[in-house]
């Protein structure tokens, strides 16, 4: 361990095991509280208020009410490149700008495009498909998925010390702490 | 119920008793000036109150059939809601007088046409004969007085026993913990709700749509039964506003109770601008000369900017409003969305029921402010009146309440 060189630390991380959400809020707090700021939870469930505690902001929202504006216009400029430029047809008399007819097309693409954003915007930002996780070397990950909670703290965070980073972690009460390693 | 809360729903009570009570005034004075305008600015009112009360109902049987929180908190006040029904039927009475009565001297000079009524020209043979090429002998029995005041009963009778059946089972579980009771809630709440919205859809066509008896839609009553929900639950957000930091409401009042309900509005809003543009586009599209006249009647002499308003206040600009969840959340924000949106309501029935009164175009009497004021002050007073007279908790509803919010109020 007193081996690790200067830039690249020797592991990814340090993983702390709890039993429950609640404790896991309170060792993230703490944690925040600290100083960390490259920190990751993983539980089997959503937990209420943790997204807060992690200081995790979701973009989301934004960029599908920009896509939906966006399916919008496309819609109706769809619309009228067709009725009005392309293929103008008299139908009834009605104006080539028929814009109630264009109001169910717009409302499709607007759904269309928002929903579009909403997956491949998630996708960007949580940076899914991601084929290997240096979190997934620790054995006991595996109950990520049913029973456990994890506090994960990256050796990226400019706090992290392998010494220290592990104390700290151990005064947090945690079932186990792991070192994950790259 | 302590002291606070009794002292403040006693003020609020009390406000809206002398509000309505001003706005009656109003009325009595109206009617004896000008009977004509007194039924039409009536009519129009009468149906966001009857929203309130019957929006409750419907309310109530959608939380039993689908559950969660928001009905859980709201759920005293739409019980309240449901007790005022009865009342509603006090207030219908002047629509019965106008569907039984005629005025006196023939309305011809008041650009009626052929033959005398009050608002429903369905009501006059005169008017049937004039028009029986379109106007059968089936449709004049149909929209005669004492068959739409029978009718009226009848709706009237379904949605009260509807109703405080449920109340019923409601309280039977709350006192008792029976399942069976609770169980009933929900059974009553299925098919309850589908006889709901027929009776609510024919009440629609028999005292708003027949102002114009020529012109028929039938996405119309689904349009009001729509608004219903909407007046609803702009109305438990504003009243909850009123009382969130009072026993019991301080409890579970917070921020995920108004995002929920402001959530629905949300919903609600959107369901109300999809109705209404239906009905639009299709008739729009048909350009037939027994429908568009209606359009074209709402969309010139001065009607246009009540349309304008509609799409602006009623939809565009809550609907981004109510996008953001910061808002939905805020209890001090979002009770002026909902009071926008309960004048906007009023706003809509006016345009959907009064233009065929005004054949010179747009023209608002005193007494359509005067109308609405007295009718939801009256209906404010009698429901909490209502609501005060039952507990405002349970021991079982408020172990309800804690499961419900779980973790989410440490």
């Amino acid at each position: 361990m007193s081996s690790a060189s200067e830039n690249i630390q020797p592991i990814y991380g340090y993983l702390a095991e709890y039993s429950d959400t609640e404790p896991l809020i309170a060792a993230a707090k703490a944690a925040r509280a600290e100083g960390f700021q490259m920190m990751e939870c993983y539980s089997p469930m959503p937990v209420h208020g943790l997204p807060e505690v992690l200081g995790y902001k979701n973009n989301v929202a934004l960029l599908v009410l920009v896509g939906g504006i966006t399916g919008m216009l496309v819609g109706f400029s769809l619309c009228y490149w067709v009725s009005v430029l392309q293929y103008p047809l008299n139908i009834g008399g009605r104006p080539f700008n028929s814009w109630p007819a264009f109001v169910v097309p717009m409302f499709e693409t607007t759904i269309l495009f928002a929903s579009l954003t909403a997956v491949f915007g998630m996708l960007a930002l949580n940076g899914l498909p991601q084929p290997y996780h240096p979190v997934f070397n620790v054995p006991r990950f595996d109950e990520a998925t049913r029973s456990r909670f994890f506090l994960l703290i990256a050796s990226s965070d400019p706090k992290f010390d392998m010494v220290k980073t592990r104390e700290f972690l151990t005064r947090l009460a945690p079932l186990s702490v792991d070192e994950v390693p790259h | 119920m302590n002291d606070q809360t009794r002292a403040k729903l006693d003020g609020m009570q009390r406000l809206a008793l002398f509000v309505g009570v001003a706005g009656l005034i109003g009325l009595v004075i109206g009617f004896t000036q000008n009977p004509h305008q007194f039924f039409q600015s009536y009519l129009f009112a009468f149906f966001i109150p009857l929203g309130f009360a019957l929006g409750s109902l419907g309310m109530t049987m959608i939380n039993y059939l689908t559950g969660g929180f928001w009905g859980l908190g709201a759920r005293r006040i739409f019980q309240a809601g449901i007790r005022t029904i009865p009342f509603m039927v006090l207030l219908f009475l002047p629509l019965a007088y106008a569907m039984l009565t005629h005025p006196e001297a023939a309305a011809g000079g008041d650009g009626h046409g052929a033959g005398s009524w009050w608002l429903y020209p369905g009501t006059d043979h005169a008017f049937a004969e004039a028009n029986r090429k379109v106007f059968s002998p089936e449709k004049e029995l149909w929209l005669s007085g004492p068959f739409m005041v029978g009718r009226a009963a009848f709706y009237f009778l379904s949605w009260i026993i509807t109703g405080f059946w449920i109340l019923k089972n409601a309280k039977k579980y709350d006192e008792t913990g029976d399942a069976k009771a609770d169980g009933m809630t929900r059974l009553i709440s299925g098919p309850g709700f589908l006889f709901f919205f027929l009776t609510m859809t024919f009440a629609a066509f028999d005292w708003a749509m027949s102002v114009q008896p020529l012109w028929f839609s039938t996405m119309y009553g689904v349009i009001f039964i729509v608004g219903q929900g909407l007046s609803t639950l702009a109305f438990a957000i504003i009243f909850l506003s009123r009382v969130k930091h009072l026993e019991p409401f301080k409890h579970f009042a917070k921020p995920n109770l108004f995002a929920d309900l402001a959530t629905l509005m949300f919903a609600t809003v959107m369901l109300w601008a999809y109705t209404s543009f239906s009905q639009f586009l299709i008739i729009w599209s048909a350009n037939l000369k027994e429908e568009a006249p209606w359009y074209v009647l709402r969309t010139s002499h001065g009607w246009q900017a009540i349309a304008i308003g509609l799409l602006v206040l009623h939809f565009a600009l809550p609907f981004f409003l109510l996008l953001m969840r910061r808002i939905k959340k805020d209890a001090s924000f979002v009770p002026f969305v909902a009071a926008l949106l309960i004048v906007m309501r009023f706003v809509d029935v006016y345009w959907q029921v009064a233009p065929p009164f005004q054949p010179d175009g747009l023209s608002v009497h005193w007494l359509d402010f005067a109308a609405p004021v007295a009718l939801t002050g009256i209906w404010v007073w009698y429901f909490i009146g209502r609501l005060k007279a039952h507990p405002l908790t349970s021991p079982r509803q408020e172990l309800q309440l804690e499961a419900a919010l779980g973790g989410a109020h440490h």
